[in-house]
């Protein structure tokens, strides 16, 4: 079929077809919109405060400073790193354990866990806030980073487990069976085997827990009570005062959230592909 | 044999590998409630105590609590004051959680349209008989004392004190006044008249920024009850007075400039108006006293901008103003506090003169304290000096806010939609003012009849 518009016929459509427009235009449109919001976003953050500049020039880190140094943005961007590795590490290895079982074993209530496992995923976090914290209350963990990690991890682990478990599918189990007989416990041979062709599903999985946890505002919120203890996205928040707006210090505060995950995915974009169609096709 | 067994062993293990799996990935509520049983982890005594503070609008007023804090510490060596700044948008949030949680601050500061909920969770402690035996007694104007107990409930509990009031305020760029030989009006008819001559619509230039969307019922009210005189928000009866024709006239005058003396508004929230008053080509704004800092920052200088009461309505006698009580921002002390009275020595430092001056001179806003209007800094700030004139002159009328209504953030959410409706000709100032006061009514109806 020819991606030619109507009417277009000859060496006219024939060019149309190479330049390939019908794909750069919606494309760049759609980048557009996605991106004009990044460029405000700079703008604001390398202007001086009252520059009507299009452009951020003269440069300057004033904002920078200010949110690093004065909003206390250097406490709260550690304590997200932490809370973020501490999710990622928490997802991948739970949803592991719990996707090979849904993988690998048929037991009484399977099919009941897994249609459990996606309702959950229609209860807001909101709901389920007060109950989170008085349980967080009562554990002495209110006010502890070990809190939003527990929380985050949680809240992303019926999905990651679902995901995980395709991923496992998809590992032929006559390769873990193949180990068993020359030898191997079942934990050996999944350690072996099944777990070193499992890295770009851990990359995947390890993204979406890494983000969600980075962007996660409302736990860090609610669970923390000192400043100490606040994560990037609560930081952000700093910037909106009552009466007033802090552009510059807002998109600064933007920029320097924005940039360790721009920099994962950049890294991992490879296995994060490979990741997500591996489990896609069941042979 | 054994591989079966082996196998059915295996099975087992996947089968409680997989159980526990699933118990952390359904919310994590069966092992933790388990836990609950844990006790809460008590704190060990010493000769110092400390209690936890929660600003209510933490980052931009950090550093002036970072000031005032250690000044607290240094005259009581044996109270350590932790702070903690909750960002303004998720106040509620914040005070809500940890008191259906049970670990709410010590003490805490409460924007007063925030108040009634929380005392509604019975949460905070009555402080008129800390206020009278303190040397505080006195001290804290009148007309906050009066809106920060009609925020809460209409007796005369004070469940918190005032720190702070931001009256509504217009605001006029003198620059664009002084180009047209005008001053900042006193009087509505004067309002409309200036914001028809500052329009100049072909350069991009408006009398008036409005807000149209989120916020715009609350900031509608204060101008509505200037302009028509109204003394209360409802008649003896518990009827509201919002559907009297002196209300409708004002919303039909009020709603005939969009688009014409202001930019195309509808969708105006807070920030987009403040953005076009900013933008130094629009003539006048109304909102509160909160927002004087950012107008001088943006329009150049003290010089460029006046903030005056809300004008006098034409149906007024001379002289006589009506004004919607000051909105507030307060400090409530909280029940599950085993600190109360280190609490109560912070709070009653906090609206000391010497901290409440401080503090609102760096905000720019009405201090709670009357003590501070005989500091310099406050005869040098012409917005705050405006106010206290106007409530300090016997003819000004306060009408106070039904803040103790539950179902009045509900009500104005509503007729904040409603507002957009007439703006664009769907309904009529009548159908919203009829509206408006037939909600009201039935609330207070509620609320009088012990439906709280």
């Amino acid at each position: 079929m020819s991606a030619a518009p109507l009417g277009m016929t000859g060496e006219l459509a024939r060019r149309w077809e190479r330049s390939r427009l019908y794909l750069w235009v919606p494309l760049g449109l759609f980048m557009l919109f996605t991106l004009v919001p990044f460029y405000w976003m700079i703008v604001f953050a390398f202007r001086p405060d009252g520059s009507t500049h299009p452009y951020p020039w003269p440069v300057t880190l004033a904002n920078f400073k200010l949110v690093w140094n004065v909003l206390g943005f250097g406490v709260f961007f550690k304590n997200s790193v932490l809370v973020g590795v501490g999710t990622l590490v928490g997802v991948n290895v739970i949803s592991a354990l719990s996707g090979y079982a849904l993988a690998r074993f048929s037991f009484r209530g399977r099919g009941f866990l897994v249609v459990g496992l996606l309702c959950t995923q229609f209860v807001p976090g909101v709901m389920l806030l007060i109950p989170l914290f008085i349980i967080f209350r009562h554990l002495g963990l209110i006010d502890n980073l070990v809190a939003l990690v527990i929380a985050d991890t949680v809240f992303q682990l019926p999905l990651t487990t679902l995901l995980m478990s395709g991923f496992i599918r998809s590992v032929p189990v006559e390769l873990e069976e193949a180990a068993m007989v020359d030898g191997c416990s079942r934990l050996k041979a999944f350690r072996a085997v099944t777990l070193p062709l499992l890295r770009p599903a851990f990359v995947a999985i390890g993204s979406f827990a890494f983000v969600g946890s980075w962007n996660n505002f409302l736990f860090a919120l609610i669970f923390m009570n000192s400043q100490d203890h606040f994560t990037l996205p609560v930081g952000l928040d700093y910037t909106i005062g009552e009466f007033s707006v802090n552009f510059g210090a807002l998109a600064a505060g933007g920029v320097l959230a924005a940039v360790p995950v721009v920099l994962v995915f950049a890294v991992v974009q490879r296995y994060l592909v490979q990741g997500l169609t591996v489990g896609a096709i069941k042979g | 044999m054994r591989q079966h067994r082996a196998w059915r062993q295996t099975r087992r293990i996947g089968t409680a590998v997989a159980t526990t799996g699933m118990l952390l990935a359904g919310g994590g509520i069966a092992s933790a409630t388990a836990a609950t049983a844990v006790p809460h982890s008590a704190k060990p005594h010493s000769s110092s105590v400390t209690i936890t503070f929660w600003d209510d609008n933490g980052g931009p007023r950090t550093p002036i609590y970072m000031h005032l804090i250690p000044m607290f510490e240094k005259e009581n060596p044996g109270i350590k004051v932790k702070y903690v700044g909750i960002p303004d948008p998720s106040v509620l949030e914040k005070y809500d959680t940890a008191i259906a949680g049970g670990d709410p601050p010590d003490i805490g500061a409460i924007p007063g349209g925030d108040l009634a909920a929380i005392v509604a969770q019975s949460a905070l402690v009555p402080l008129n008989k800390l206020y009278q035996s303190s040397p505080l007694n006195g001290k804290l104007l009148p007309t906050l004392l009066t809106a920060t107990a009609a925020s809460s409930s209409n007796d005369k509990t004070l469940w918190a004190l005032p720190f702070s009031g931001v009256p509504s305020t217009l605001w006029c760029n003198m620059v664009l006044f002084r180009a047209k030989h005008l001053t900042c009006p006193t009087t509505w008819n004067a309002f409309f008249t200036d914001a028809k001559a500052l329009t100049n619509s072909s350069k991009g230039q408006y009398g008036l920024t409005m807000r149209g969307a989120g916020g715009s019922t609350n900031q509608l009210t204060d101008e509505m009850v200037s302009y028509a005189g109204l003394t209360s928000y409802f008649t003896k009866n518990g009827k509201s007075t919002f559907d009297s024709p002196r209300a409708v006239d004002f919303i039909k005058r009020f709603a005939a400039i969009e688009g014409v003396d202001t930019p195309n508004d509808v969708d105006n929230g807070y920030l987009q108006m403040v953005a076009e008053f900013d933008s130094k080509k629009i003539g006048m704004m109304l909102h509160n006293l909160g927002s004087y800092a950012s107008n001088v920052s943006a329009l150049g200088g003290a010089s460029n901008v006046v903030g005056l009461t809300e004008p006098q309505g034409p149906y007024n006698k001379p002289g006589v103003l009506n004004m919607v009580a000051p909105g507030l921002d307060t400090y409530g002390i909280f029940k599950a506090s085993k600190n109360q009275a280190a609490d109560w020595k912070f709070e009653e430092f906090l609206l000391s003169a010497q901290a409440n001056g401080y503090w609102n001179q760096q905000v720019g806003q009405l201090p709670g304290n009357s003590d501070v209007l005989k500091q310099a800094w406050v005869a040098k700030q012409q917005p705050i000096k405006s106010m206290l004139a106007a409530l300090a002159n016997p003819k000004t009328v306060v009408v106070p806010a039904p803040n103790y209504l539950p179902q009045l953030g509900t009500i104005v959410t509503n007729m904040d939609t409603l507002w957009q409706e007439v703006l664009t000709k769907q309904i009529t100032p009548q159908q919203w003012c009829s509206t408006y006061a037939s909600q009201l009514t039935s609330a207070e109806y509620l609320w009088t009849h012990g439906h709280r």
